[in-house]
């Protein structure tokens, strides 16, 4: 993302904002009452972002000054923003941005990549979207000296992984999913994405069972917040596409993974029809070993367009 | 470097005058340590897959015998060897100044020999090998069949440099990289904190460790022995170098002490001292550094008194001849029963030629090899044939062959691999990837996998339902499989994947259309279509797409007799695990 841009949907995140404060969207509904569970924001995939955070409270809320921070995106496919396979850099950068702002001492983005890292990091936008933010923030790292042994206290299958040592060090961890469907998982978002951030993701398919794997997981890795990019949803065809696009121009954000995965589901059509949450096995298995919630119709719900 | 003898050993101190004392031969000392760290900055350029003003495989094109030995095998000249032929055509004027002055593994050797090098009598008729081999190259070659990776200076040292020195030095930073992370933390130094070190790994290092173990080594029997006795590529220089313009003459000052004889790193000073064995001489100017009188200097001049000649025994004529015969002859027998391929064809990188040729313009300099940012790349043993060894194959345990990368078709000088255009690049076929259901975990064990679908540049997995079967089997259209080998290396079956390429129906071309080939025989490899056929018929198991599961009680509202997509299950009595609502 150029600069301009950044700053253009700097501001109207900004606008948005002020418009809350002038009253055109009640202040108080926004500010006064409790954050709801689950933010859904249609609008630009920036702005949408910002709108969501604040929401749930702020980025404050979430990142105290001096604190460490990993955001992990899909951008492990050497693809353009379009086929909905990465997340959209704006979302990314809204997130770092929000981050810095809210006085982390150090952002980084980081993801395990399915491909060449450096095609990678170019073909999502990623990488130079966050140069506007800060340099050399992104990384995808495929050398095992980046990772560390760590163990999963409460895996059930799988005990152990090698996850990256930067998100073990890290004090608050932002899983930033695309929306899109994976032929063996049913969908990837943000339970599904901590794949990304371990060396050995085969052991999940080949000694484990992936879907209890994948819960194990998120057992260790989970998110202080979630924003589930849904700017394009890869409904058929994941997870790398190409499939079938909707363009929904949605960002749902939660501090419950399992939550903002269900909401997620329940909103969009996969393989052209509507699914229940639980119908995805990992989203059902992590609600009952009671990493979220998944029954959605019982959560606050805020629903915004901006 | 050669070793200086004691000074003084022969003759009084008297005789020792300012020129005895003189710094060694200084501008071939300079030239030589240039260009050995040409060749090795080049060779970095290419392993770290920088960008270089020269082209990274110069050194290997300027291999005379590489230039030679290709051209005759392959029956082409490919711009790449044009600087080699160079070296020959100057020969005649410039002798071997190309190994005392240019050739890094002269440089190497010459290390090597200020080490360890020990000056012993080694019978001259040995100085013959060099041209049986040259001769033993130059005859297969003429029979098509190329040798010139037996001796072959340039992708000897490449290999040794290339594929050993540094990716051991590579693996060694990237283990003490660790070590500096605390530093790098503190300071937030994120360039040191984030240095991501690529050390790839060959085979045949071993190999290739221990054939220059044997070359170092050989410099306690003689300096420069590689270069005195073994080299073919010195060996063609040297047949061409009974005139050089540049060269040895000594003065009828000279007193006959011996001493430039004892020093020649070459042994190209005759019994006769005031005589040069051209052919063998390298120019380095050792000999009048050491002689007492300052009777050697080194003028350019057209003619030659035969008298300053040492004729090489003309055995070496002879023995090309016949070696050449014997070579041919040999390979003819051996090449019959021992080049035939010991299994199916190996995958090569994209853009090889057909095997034949491919064979026949290997020199098997390993360039491709170090230049791949995957590591994919490898030299093969013998799974090519006995010919075939070193050559490079795909091994996707190791590496992806990615679509848009070429390093290899850049890396190669002799079109063993032809540089492809982008859109040519992406259709390269360069074999089929097969599904083993006897150890593949969606079909032998019914488990949620299904990398090989994730990860397929070309879309070509296809996800089908199997009876019996909860989960979506992988099948591969040979029509959209390119062979990249993103799924063998992928696929979590361990020892041997699930997955794995193999040589079928690989297109392989000299010239052409690699596009128009492979649309010819029907084949569609393009990274953009869409996977329609995720979506399954629906039947009674596979009513669902991938990943998505019925919902498990009739009746519930979302759960018909409608099929499932994947990894979605039918719902179940009641929304489970989720905490009631506060
Ligand atoms: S990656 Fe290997 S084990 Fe997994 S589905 Fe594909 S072939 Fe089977």
């Amino acid at each position: 993302m150029k600069r301009r841009d950044f700053l253009k949907y700097q501001l109207h995140g900004a606008l948005w904002l002020a418009a809350g404060a002038s009253g055109l969207v009640s202040a108080e509904s926004l500010f006064a009452e409790a954050a709801p569970d689950v933010a859904v924001v249609k609008g630009a995939p920036g702005a949408a972002t910002r709108a969501a955070v604040e929401l749930l409270g702020g980025m404050k809320a979430f990142v105290k000054p001096g604190q460490r921070v990993v955001i992990k995106p899909n951008m492990s496919f050497p693809h353009p923003v379009e086929r909905g396979s990465n997340t959209h850099p704006e979302v990314v950068t809204a997130l770092a941005a929000m981050c810095k702002e809210a006085g982390a001492s150090r952002v980084l983005v980081l993801d395990h990549p399915l491909s060449s890292a450096e095609r990678c990091l170019e073909q999502s936008g990623i990488r130079e979207a966050c140069q506007a933010i800060e340099e050399d923030m992104v990384h995808a790292f495929t050398s095992p000296s980046f990772y560390r042994e760590a163990d999963i206290p409460k895996g059930e299958d799988m005990k152990r992984n090698q996850v990256m040592r930067d998100v073990l060090e890290a004090d608050v961890l932002i899983a930033a999913p695309t929306a899109k469907s994976h032929s063996s998982a049913g969908v990837s978002l943000s339970l599904k994405g901590m794949m990304g951030l371990i060396l050995d993701r085969g052991v999940m398919h080949g000694r484990h069972e992936l879907d209890e794997a994948i819960v194990d997981l998120a057992s260790l890795l989970k998110a202080d917040l979630t924003v589930i990019d849904s700017s394009y949803v890869l409904t058929t065809g994941g997870p790398s596409g190409p499939g079938k696009v909707i363009k929904a121009d949605t960002v749902i954000a939660s501090r419950d993974m399992v939550a903002a995965d269900a909401t997620c589901v329940a909103s969009f059509e996969w393989y052209g029809r509507t699914f229940k949450p639980q119908q995805v096995n990992h989203i059902r298995r992590a609600a009952e070993r009671g990493l979220g919630r998944l029954d959605i119709e019982n959560l606050h719900t805020r629903t915004l367009t901006l | 470097m050669q070793t200086r003898r004691a000074p003084g050993r022969s003759g009084p101190a008297r005789l020792r005058n300012k020129r005895l004392r003189l710094p060694r031969p200084r501008a071939q000392r300079l030239v030589q340590a240039l260009s050995l760290t040409l060749f090795l900055g080049l060779l970095a350029a290419a392993f770290a897959n920088l960008a270089s003003p020269v082209a990274e495989n110069l050194f290997l094109r300027l291999d005379p015998l590489v230039a030679l030995g290709t051209a005759l095998s392959a029956r082409d000249f490919p711009a790449g060897i044009v600087p080699g032929l160079l070296v020959l055509a100057l020969a005649p004027l410039l002798g071997r100044l190309f190994c005392g002055w240019v050739c890094p593994m002269g440089a190497t050797v010459d290390c090597a020999d200020a080490l360890l090098a020990r000056r012993r009598r080694l019978p001259g008729s040995l100085r013959q090998v060099k041209y049986w081999l040259l001769a033993l190259v130059l005859g297969s070659a003429l029979l098509g069949v190329s040798l010139v990776f037996l001796a072959a200076p340039m992708p000897l040292l490449t290999r040794l440099w290339g594929l050993v020195a540094y990716p051991l030095a590579a693996l060694s930073m990237e283990k003490a990289l660790p070590l500096m992370r605390p530093v790098a933390d503190a300071l937030d130094i994120r360039t040191l904190l984030f240095l991501e070190i690529r050390a790839p790994l060959f085979a045949t290092m071993g190999f290739v460790a221990v054939f220059f173990g044997l070359v170092f080594a050989a410099s306690r029997l003689s300096p420069r022995f590689w270069c005195r006795y073994v080299c073919p590529a010195g060996a063609s220089l040297a047949l061409l170098s009974r005139r050089p313009v540049w060269r040895r003459r000594v003065s009828e000052k000279c007193i006959e002490c011996g001493k430039c004889q004892r020093a020649c790193p070459m042994q190209a000073i005759a019994d006769d001292p005031h005589a040069t064995r051209h052919g063998e001489c390298i120019l380095c100017r050792v000999c009048a550094g050491v002689c007492p009188t300052g009777a050697i200097d080194f003028p350019v001049s057209l003619p030659v008194l035969d008298s300053q000649i040492a004729q090489p025994t003309m055995a070496g004529r002879r023995a090309v001849l016949a070696a050449g015969a014997t070579g041919a002859a040999g390979l003819v027998v051996g090449g019959l029963g021992l080049a035939a391929p010991l299994q199916a064809a190996t995958v090569r990188p994209p853009g090889s030629a057909p095997e034949d040729e491919f064979l026949s313009r290997c020199m098997r300099c390993g360039q491709c090899a170090l230049a791949c940012p995957t590591n994919i790349i490898q030299p093969v043993w013998f799974s090519s044939g006995v010919l075939g060894v070193f050559s490079p194959g795909l091994t996707p345990v190791r590496g992806f062959c990615d679509p848009h990368c070429h390093q290899c078709g850049k890396a190669c000088p002799t079109l063993a691999i032809r540089p492809l255009p982008l859109q040519e690049r992406v259709w390269a076929k360069l074999g089929t990837a097969e599904v083993n259901r006897e150890t593949c975990l969606a079909w032998k064990d019914k488990k949620k996998c299904l990398v090989c679908d994730e990860v397929c540049p070309y879309g070509a997995v296809e996800l089908k339902p199997e009876p019996g079967n909860p989960v979506y089997v992988p099948h591969v259209d040979e029509k959209r499989c390119a062979g990249c080998g993103y799924c063998e290396h992928f696929c979590p079956v361990r020892p041997a994947r699930a997955i794995r390429v193999g040589s079928k129906n690989q297109i392989r071309l000299s010239s052409g259309s690699l596009q128009s080939a492979a649309q010819a025989t029907g084949l569609s490899l393009s990274l953009k279509q869409d996977k329609t056929w995720g979506i399954p018929a629906g039947s009674d198991e596979h009513g669902l797409p991938p990943g998505f599961s019925p919902l498990e009680e009739s009746g519930t509202p979302g759960a018909g007799s409608e099929p499932l997509p994947p990894g979605f299950s039918p719902l179940e009595p009641e929304p489970a695990g989720g905490k009631p609502s506060s």
